[in-house]
């Protein structure tokens, strides 16, 4: 379990998050929802440690990340694994390479072991046989599949997936949003997942906090939201005609 | 530079790391450092002649002439100045590309000391292949003056190779191997920082780069002042 307290982050004079305090849970699919500029990528990054927070306490299962030594934060960034808005695959390995990658870093198994270990993680994004591709062969789903199964391929506690459905087509966001929800309730990973995407929202939302301003503005579940009587909520879902009259 | 310096969180890819990149910063330079020594040490050469086109002057001190500048500031500063517009651009765009495009922090993800990991076998894999590299150019730049005095006529071979032996002081060869080292460490760090530091885009990856060559020449040129009145002063 992830938990936030009085998360407060600035840049310069601005206030990016205003007293975020939230509860990420194990086996659920966690969305951060909010428009763009509303701080939800500043908090996934002050949440994996890539932010200095100013102040509040980030719990990973009662371990409070912000003020521990870099030692013991290496230790839980082992158990993180994070899909990023682009994949940030490492453009010079191949599709192998770079889920062995971790591997390479973290453990000490044989290469048969690890090879194992990237088949096995290739099989559950469903992308066996493609060891030998490199980065710049892969479509826009195949790399965000890769980058799951990199971010799989230490068996971690905790994913954070920012936008992992960002410049997808509809299908293949949708495929994409199911895989990392089927893996979060295979593994019991506690799965954090920024986006502003209502299918995602629809289809995955276990539990969905709102961002609004930098604040935490709602939370609740895919099958509350759409009940929601909260105006900035519904300004957010709501955004064309179409959506309006499903509303209505 | 702190991040850089600490311990590497495994061993076994760092050393591996290391002789990759002296592939990459080296070895990949062989060609461009061999074309331009054999042919600055023949210009060396005929130019030398040209000034001392006098029958007072004995044909040895072009041999001469041509070892010196070679050794003490073509091959150790020249080349480090073209070594720091290949391989500073490389460095800077290659670590620029990464953090554009968040995979730096993917290793910071990981638990890696990315600073480290990216950084610090470049350093260590110039410092040990940048000597090698200005050692070749010595060599090929003297050659080059004597295929000039063979072919060109500019000066008897055989004074040539005599002048190329006289007065000759070791303590040279360290001098020329000491600012090598000191500009292979400038050339890596300088254009490393301006990669790692980026914020922005594509446009922000060639101003690094650009931001990389030029900081690096103007440091090359200043330790270059330094150096000398430090060790032959």
């Amino acid at each position: 379990m992830i938990r936030t307290e009085k998360l407060i982050k600035s840049f310069g004079d601005k206030e990016v998050l205003k007293s975020i305090s939230l509860q990420f849970e194990p086996g659920k699919a966690n969305l951060i929802i909010g428009q763009s500029g509303s701080g939800k990528t500043v908090l996934m990054k002050c949440l994996v440690g890539l932010h200095q927070i100013d102040s509040g306490n980030i719990f990973f299962d009662d371990r409070n990340f912000p003020i521990l030594k870099e030692k013991e934060r290496k230790l839980i960034r082992k158990e993180i694994g994070m899909l990023f808005q682009g994949g940030a695959l490492f453009d010079s390995l191949n599709v192998e390479q770079n889920i062995m990658f971790p591997l390479n870093m973290n453990s000490n198994d044989s290469y048969k072991q690890k090879l194992e270990r990237v088949n096995f993680c290739l099989s559950k994004v469903d992308l066996t046989g493609s060891n030998k591709l490199m980065p710049g062969e892969l479509s826009g789903g195949m790399v965000k599949r890769v980058a799951i199964a990199r971010a799989i391929s230490l068996n971690p506690k905790y994913l954070f997936c920012d936008e992992p459905n960002s410049g997808l087509d509809p299908r293949t966001a949708s495929l994409i949003d199911n895989l990392i929800s089927d893996l979060t309730k295979e593994f019991n990973m506690t799965t954090v997942i920024n986006t502003h995407d209502l299918n995602s929202v629809l289809e995955i939302g276990d539990k969905i906090s709102y961002i609004h301003n930098g604040k935490l503005w709602w939370e609740g579940t895919n099958k509350e939201i759409l009940h929601s009587t909260n105006n900035e909520l519904n300004d957010f879902i709501y955004t064309n005609e179409l959506t309006r009259r499903l509303k209505k | 530079m702190a991040r850089v310096m600490k311990k590497p969180d495994n061993w076994k890819i760092f050393r591996k790391n290391i002789i990759l990149e002296m592939d990459y910063l080296g070895i990949s330079s062989l060609g461009i450092i061999a074309y331009i020594s054999i042919f600055m040490g023949a210009i060396l050469a005929i130019q030398t002649a040209a000034q001392t086109d006098n029958p007072l002057y004995p044909g040895y001190l072009i041999g001469f002439a041509v070892r010196e500048s070679i050794l003490l500031e073509f091959s150790p500063t020249i080349i480090s100045l073209i070594l720091a517009g290949k391989v500073g651009s490389r460095v800077a765009s290659e670590i620029g590309t990464m953090r554009v495009t968040e995979q730096i922090d993917a290793l910071e993800i990981m638990g890696i000391n990315s600073a480290n990991f990216l950084i610090a076998p470049k350093i260590i894999a110039s410092v040990i292949i940048n000597p090698l590299l200005i050692t070749v150019s010595i060599f090929l730049g003297i050659i080059g003056g004597w295929l000039a005095a063979l072919f060109a006529g500019v000066v008897n071979p055989q004074e040539y190779l005599q002048g190329l032996q006289m007065w000759f002081v070791p303590f040279e060869v360290v001098y020329a191997i000491v600012k090598t080292i000191v500009f292979a460490i400038i050339i890596i760090s300088v254009s490393a920082y301006h990669g790692y530091r980026i914020k922005g885009g594509a446009i922000d990856v060639g101003n690094a780069s650009t931001k990389a060559v030029v900081y690096s020449s103007i440091l090359i040129i200043l330790f270059n002042l330094i150096l000398t009145q430090l060790l032959l002063v």
